[in-house]
């Protein structure tokens, strides 16, 4: 029976399934037929936990439908809503808002930078004394409990009774829930009075005029008629209880859930409160045929789930198949495994599969692991491009130059003057032709560290020999960036983000200068100045009164090690080029791969959540019961639960073969064993010498 | 074939319960250990998803244990690294805080600092709080100082002392697992003096932990605990993942430490504890204490010995025996008789597969002509220069008492041109290694342009990078090479060349092929660490460590820099709102490369030392250095009243500072002041400092006997006057005794 038909034609649609079945491709046929039949675009809304989860609709529907159709989150609409009916929450909501200044939404990076300047003074006070954590941590960690208690609908008085559940008998711990329920309710009184609306505050607000404001609802059906939620799965219980309360209200639905979903539970995703949404529809569709992963993977990736923990399949399910479907490898030091990969991922290239096919996979990516994969990539020739979730903007080289420059432009701000090696480093990548050594060079020359002013000099002044080394091509362009300084210096200072826009666009991408046609560049640049502006937009009001620069504000909060906000990323990259990526990265991009390539399979963390000594994803959640009791065996029940989803939906994301590598010693040079290890030694056990292989050297596709 | 001998068979019969087993030296334990691990895993004892856990003290113990268990296995079909799990106990009590650290308010990246940065912290902690005591603590010092040498021990050696008892004194209440809090709420009014100061410091300390992040190494074992005591499913997990627990070197184990394991066997596990109390010498460095094992040989259910040992021959298994017997019978001072206790050591039984050396080719003798320590050094230097030559297929080790004691050889064999290895004694070979390659790329990449730094950067590639040794052909190779890199006077020619300006290029007429090709790749190289100047420190270092090191203590010594230099960055940042640049980061690794470390982790960093790549070389090392390994020949330096107290009153002992009054011992007296009001009794001034005069003399006759059991063949020891003013230690002249006696009788 094609299931298409129903998930097309019918009214309320509840469609579920694996990875791979097809429901996408059966929303972008609904939403053509909509189309077809007579519906504007704009009445309908495609509605996503994450906007990288419209790029296949993107992709799929023509560019007037693309362009007109309706698109977003729930936080997103949340906050048009909340700044629209404005007015009307002054004048309903349970919170007491001033009514004299408008709404100030904060990105998680600002809400960060407020929730600093409250917790600070109560350090000094001893909150938090027996808390060993870094602070910019403290700060974001407070702000999950808000988040995380709002999107599960929990009251913020209530989160110290949710998170005494991971106190033990330990005492220490629950004089620790004092101090976060107390900081969190005084962030709260101090967003509130001030008409800062972080994401918690602003979907609260969103919630009180959804339920009890008619005309909201009304508003918002007559905008949108039609609904296509998709992966509901990776949402919180908040969006799912607006989106029920919404059916009844549009034309018609469509909720689309992944059977094995949940990745970004840490976020507070619930598939089990998207699962109660069937009971708003009508119709319930099940595609559960997975159509890309050949059998001989499947087979093996279900008795490596069944090894894993919970589950049990069938007999059929397991049996095995003499076609190679894993291949697994191991070394003794790191590097090994790396070098063993590549030359694999090289083998496959050179055979005539397109690094398009390809995604490497690791628990994370870090610099250094990069690093190691990119010089191997680029020595062979091989196109790659690499997902790097967000990570804090101060290890973010453009970040850091940026942060060089603005500091050079404003002496008034009475910054620490940035060193030798900064302004080094800050013209070995702004100006094109220049290279580490002939920047130093340059620095050298021209920097004067103890200035006051620009402290630039001309590059006229370098003794002629230097000249010679430095390049005049060279020279040239530092001059044109020195002009470009003295004369913005000469001016009315502008806005800190007004500034980064400018000088990157009347310079630095400029031909001659190190971002010309540099897309990548661009749009780190491009979130740097958006986080700028969002930060001056929030913190301006405030600032003003304590007399003190928001640039200079901005600037030190960077330093600090504030964590970035670009969760947004780019997910396009290079249809032609291998990706590198972390596994959770991967699963949301939730695109299938002929070829995956796991690395470090003997790593804890493919299991292994990031706990926070402050919050807790598992117990800040709406199926959690009070008075329950955190500890080892729940936390290895969540383990294993992850682990498994993580295995199914790599395995339903792949069409050939999945190569695994380990290494006995980690890149510190650490033994290290984990569970994904384990599972895949019992099932080497079961299948060995017929789908699963191990240090077999493999030459054919 | 491991055949095992009827002792050993006794050790693999286990199937269950609690086991001790006193094993003496070369009694072949580790290997025995191992085979009880593979043993119990292949005999369908450890279930699939179970494992084996296997906890020794220093990680070179680690990496035995591994390979010998990994290799049985794998003939058997497992994956390597899975069935068992090996670690020290300080890796195990973190693995343990690692499955649940938010219980005990930790991130899941909590570091553990290296000491270094502790003893940072410490001396911060100390700084600010000691000012307010000062004057208290000077009520100690001699009444007889002259006020010049008054006023310099006061102001340097006085604070020192002190603070190096507030480690001591942090690290005994963290083994007690009293915290600040709790030791302020037991101090009452009338509470001695130095119990403030100690409470203040502690206080100050833990808050510069928790700032950063992280544990000492004493927080780690006391977490852990702490972890197991709060949650009752996480002890039930780990038991269920280790139902065998198979301890080694048991000897050195803390009250806390065991337990943790006693805590994961629980009353019904299966415990196998391994060790030689005559063997426990790190008692003065830590809170270990042999009575626990000793304790645990009574109760087990099952008492096992390991009494043979191969690598001696009898005339030096006799002096050993000999030395417990005179101990237990004999010893002048009774407090010391249970310093050592039995078994004896045994030979191996006939048809043995290592059967001791003859010993018709041993060789005992303990000299002492009334010479001071720098006169019996240089006897021991002819003695050598005699030997050496005839026994180039030999290997020989010169022990002595301190570090102190090498330097002074090392400086020796210089000047006399006697081939030797220090590597035991640099205990830091590793650390410095790494750190020194590690600071000269950054060196280099804070000063790309110096054309000095590429021939010293070259070497690290050539040797390093391209996996090369140092044989003479490299060497000559590599000599060639950089005296052509020597020419090249502008960097940026070389590193990143322009259309008009390519050094190499310019160079490729006139050298050979090899070397174009080898320029080409290290250019190459460099124009990949360019890169990576921009990157977070740890993230960088991590990055180079991937190119340079094979060996896993360089890069676990990475981890160690990254986290050090990340954390001197948050510091200067926080402090002095400076931002380190690479090159006072290069410096701060320099540093860290020259520093001393404390035993603990410097017996972590002492990873595979194979005495047998040291023939014809004499190798000088500590007597605690020593521990585990074993050569043909042995020296003993020093064997006098000063390096082997024996608890008289008119001893001097090391850890009384000379400007105290009364011969007191600061540490044991302060650390007694503390346990006072901790326990709420009476305090005596200079109990504790005799009690700790016993302790130290047990530990040296135990050093003693650790010495002793290094020698396969020939042992030779010696004593002297010291710097003039000491003699022969008791035990030495018994043994002189002995030695005689038997001479004369044969």
């Amino acid at each position: 029976m094609d299931n298409r038909v129903d998930v097309v034609g019918g009214t309320h649609v509840f469609l579920d399934g694996p990875a791979g079945a097809g429901k996408t491709t059966a929303a972008i046929a609904r939403i053509n037929a909509l189309i077809e039949k007579g519906v504007h675009a704009d009445e309908i809304l495609l509605l996503v936990p994450q906007r990288s989860y419209t790029i296949p609709y993107e992709e799929a529907l023509g560019a007037a439908t693309w362009y007109r159709l309706g698109k977003g989150t729930l936080g997103g609409m949340a906050q048009r809503m909340v700044a629209l009916f404005w007015p009307l929450v002054l004048e309903t909501s349970v919170y007491d808002f001033d009514e004299d200044k408008p709404p100030t939404f904060l990105t998680y990076e600002v809400a960060q930078f407020f929730m600093a300047k409250l917790v600070n003074p109560l350090l000094q006070q001893g909150y938090f004394a027996e808390l060993r954590l870094i602070r910019n941590r403290l700060y974001s960690q407070l702000l999950d409990n808000l988040n995380k208690a709002t999107v599960n609908q929990i009251p913020l008085e209530q989160v110290q009774d949710y998170l005494r559940s991971d106190s033990g008998t330990d005492a220490s711990r629950k004089l620790l829930f004092n101090d976060i329920a107390n900081t969190i309710l005084a962030y709260r009184e101090h967003t509130i009075k001030h008409n800062l609306l972080d994401f918690s505050l602003y979907n609260d607000v969103f919630w009180e005029l959804f339920t009890q404001e008619p005309e909201v609802k009304a508003y918002m059906s007559r905008q949108f008629k039609h609904l296509v939620y998709d992966n509901a799965e990776e949402d919180f219980p908040l969006a799912h209880s607006i989106v029920g309360a919404w059916l009844e209200q549009l034309e018609s639905s469509l909720i689309i859930s992944d059977t094995d979903g949940g990745y970004r539970k840490f976020l507070a995703a619930n598939p089990g409160s998207a699962s109660d949404l069937r009971m708003s529809s009508d119709v319930y569709v099940q595609m559960d045929e997975n159509r890309h992963t050949p059998l001989h993977v499947q087979q093996v990736g279900t008795a490596l789930v069944e090894s894993v923990g919970m589950r049990t399949f069938s007999s059929e399910q397991l049996e095995g198949s003499d076609e190679p479907g894993f291949f697994v490898y191991s070394d003794r030091l790191h590097h090994e495994m790396i070098d063993r990969a590549i030359d694999h991922v090289i083998d496959l290239v050179h055979d005539g599969v397109s690094p398009g096919d390809i995604a490497i996979i690791s628990p994370f990516l870090s610099d250094s692991l990069h690093y190691s994969l990119s010089t191997r990539l680029e020595r062979a020739g091989i196109n790659f491009f690499a997902h790097k979730p967000s990570r804090t903007l101060k290890d973010n080289p453009m970040t850091k130059v940026l942060m060089t420059i603005t500091a050079l432009a404003h002496p008034q701000w009475g910054l620490a003057r940035p060193t030798l090696e900064a302004v080094t480093h800050m013209l070995d990548l702004i100006i094109g032709p220049l290279d580490l050594v002939r920047a130093t060079l340059l620095a050298a020359s021209v920097y004067e560290e103890s200035n006051e002013g620009l402290g630039l000099r001309a590059f006229e002044t370098v003794t002629p020999e230097l000249r010679d080394r430095i390049t005049f091509v060279v020279g040239e362009q530092y001059d044109r960036f020195k002009a470009w300084l003295e004369a913005y210096s000469a001016n009315e200072e502008l806005p800190i983000d007004h500034f980064l826009s400018r000088i990157f666009g009347e310079l630095l991408s400029q031909k001659g200068f190190g971002l010309f046609q540099d897309n990548d560049a661009g749009v780190q640049v491009a979130m740097v100045v958006e986080s700028a502006r969002k930060f001056r937009q929030a913190v301006s009001t405030v600032q003003e009164k304590e007399g003190e620069s928001v640039g200079k504000a901005y600037v030190e909060m960077v330093q600090e090690g504030v964590v970035s906000a670009f969760y947004n990323i780019e997910w396009k990259g290079d249809e032609d080029a291998v990706l590198l990526t972390p596994v959770h990265t991967f699963l949301l991009r939730n695109r299938i791969y002929s070829y995956q390539v796991w690395l470090d399979v003997s790593s804890p963390s493919w299991h292994k959540r990031i706990p926070q000594p402050l919050t807790n994803p598992y117990i800040l959640s709406k199926d959690w019961e009070i008075g329950r009791q955190w500890s080892a065996s729940v936390e290895k029940y969540f383990e294993v639960e992850r682990l498994e989803k993580i295995v199914l939906g790599l395995v339903r994301r792949c069409s050939t073969r999945v190569y695994a590598y380990f290494s006995e010693l980690s890149v510190a040079g650490q033994e290290q064993t984990g569970n994904l290890l384990a599972a895949l030694s019992r099932t080497k056990r079961q299948y060995v010498d017929t789908s699963f292989r191990f240090n077999e050297e493999v030459h054919n596709v | 074939m491991f055949k095992p001998r009827p002792a050993q068979e006794a050790v693999l019969a286990y199937s269950k319960g609690t086991m001790g087993i006193a094993a003496v030296p070369g009694s072949g334990k580790t290997w025995t250990l191992s085979q009880l691990a593979a043993s119990l895993i292949i005999n369908g004892h450890v279930p699939d998803d179970k494992e084996v856990l296997v906890v020794t003290l220093v990680n070179s113990a680690v990496d035995n244990f591994k390979k010998r268990i990994a290799f049985f296995l794998e003939q058997q079909g497992y994956l390597s690294g899975t069935g068992y799990r090996v670690r020290t106990l300080h890796s195990l009590a973190r693995e343990i805080v690692a499955k649940v650290p938010s219980a005990v308010g930790l991130s899941n990246d909590f570091s553990v600092i290296d000491e270094r940065i502790g003893d940072s912290i410490l001396q911060g902690a100390f700084r600010a709080t000691y000012p307010r005591y000062e004057s208290y603590v000077q009520e100690y010092l001699k009444g007889d100082l002259n006020a010049f040498r008054r006023k310099k021990i006061v102001s340097e050696e006085l604070p020192k002392a002190i603070q190096d008892v507030m480690r001591s004194a942090i690290s005994h209440l963290k083994n007690k697992e009293i915290y600040p809090s709790m030791l302020r709420d037991r101090i009452v009014e009338d509470a001695p003096i130095m119990v403030h100061l100690i409470a203040d410091v502690y206080e100050r300390y833990q808050h510069g932990l928790a700032t950063r992040g992280a544990l000492d190494f004493d927080d780690l074992i006391t977490m852990a605990l702490r972890c197991l005591n709060n949650d009752e499913s996480l002890v039930e997990e780990l038991r269920e993942t280790w139902p065998y627990i198979l301890e080694d070197e048991a000897q050195d184990s803390s009250a806390l430490q065991e337990a943790v394991l006693r805590k994961l066997v629980g009353d019904e596990g299966n415990w196998v504890r391994v060790g030689d109390p005559n063997q426990a010498i790190y008692e003065t460095f830590t809170t270990a204490h042999p009575r626990y094992l000793k304790e645990f040989l009574v109760e087990a259910q099952a008492k096992r010995s390991l009494p043979n040992s191969g690598r001696s021959g009898k005339p030096i298994i006799n002096l050993a025996n000999e030395l417990i017997r005179w101990v237990n019978e004999e010893h002048p001072v009774t407090a010391l008789r249970d310093a050592l206790s039995r078994p004896y050591i045994e030979p191996t039984p006939p048809g043995d597969p290592q059967p001791n050396p003859a010993e018709e080719e041993c060789r005992l003798a303990l000299i002492f002509k009334g010479d001071d320590q720098d006169i019996e050094k240089q006897r021991v230097v002819k003695s050598l220069k005699k030997w050496l030559p005839d026994h180039q297929d030999a290997t020989v080790a010169v022990l002595v008492p301190t570090h102190a004691h090498g330097a002074a050889l090392v400086k020796i064999f210089d000047k006399e041109h006697i081939p030797y290895s220090d590597a035991l004694l640099r205990l830091t070979t590793s650390t410095r290694e790494a750190a020194g390659a590690l600071s000269s790329i950054l060196q280099h990449l804070a000063h790309p342009s110096h054309n000095k730094s590429l021939p010293i950067v070259y070497r690290i590639w050539f040797y390093r990078v391209m996996r090369r040794q140092e044989t003479e052909e490299n060497k000559v190779q590599f000599d060639e090479h950089v005296s052509w890199l020597a020419e090249c006077l502008e960097n940026e020619a070389f590193i990143w060349p322009s259309a008009t300006n390519d050094w190499l290029e310019a160079q490729k007429p006139h050298v050979p092929g090899t070397l174009y090709e080898s320029f080409a790749a290290f250019r190459e190289q460099l124009q990949r660490w360019h890169g990576l100047v921009l990157l977070p420190i740890g993230e960088l270092l991590t990055a180079l460590a991937q190119d340079l090191f094979d060996e896993p203590e360089k890069l676990a010594m990475t981890q160690v820099f990254g986290d050090l230099l990340y954390d001197r960055i948050q510091y200067h940042l926080g402090a002095e709102q400076r931002i380190l640049t690479l090159d006072d980061l290069q410096k701060e690794l320099v540093v860290i490369a020259k520093d001393q470390r404390r035993l603990r982790s410097i017996e972590a960093d002492k990873t595979g030392f194979d005495p047998e790549a040291h023939k014809g070389e004499v190798v000088i090392a500590t007597m605690h250095g020593a521990k585990g390994l074993e050569w043909d020949r042995v020296y003993l330096l020093s064997l006098n009243d000063y390096e082997f107290p024996s608890g008289y009153s008119e001893d001097q002992f090391r850890a009384e500072r000379w400007f105290v009054r009364d011969s007191l011992s600061m540490e044991a007296e302060l650390l007694a002041q503390l346990d006072a009001v901790l326990n709420e009794t009476a305090y005596e001034e200079g109990a504790a400092t005799q009690e700790a005069r016993y302790d130290y003399a047990r530990e040296r006759l135990r050093l003693l006997y650790v010495g002793i059991t290094r020698a396969r063949k020939e042992l030779m020891i010696t004593s002297s006057t010291g710097r003039g003013k000491n003699k022969p230690a008791e035990p030495f002249n018994a043994l002189k005794r002995y030695v005689e006696e038997m001479h004369a009788s044969s």
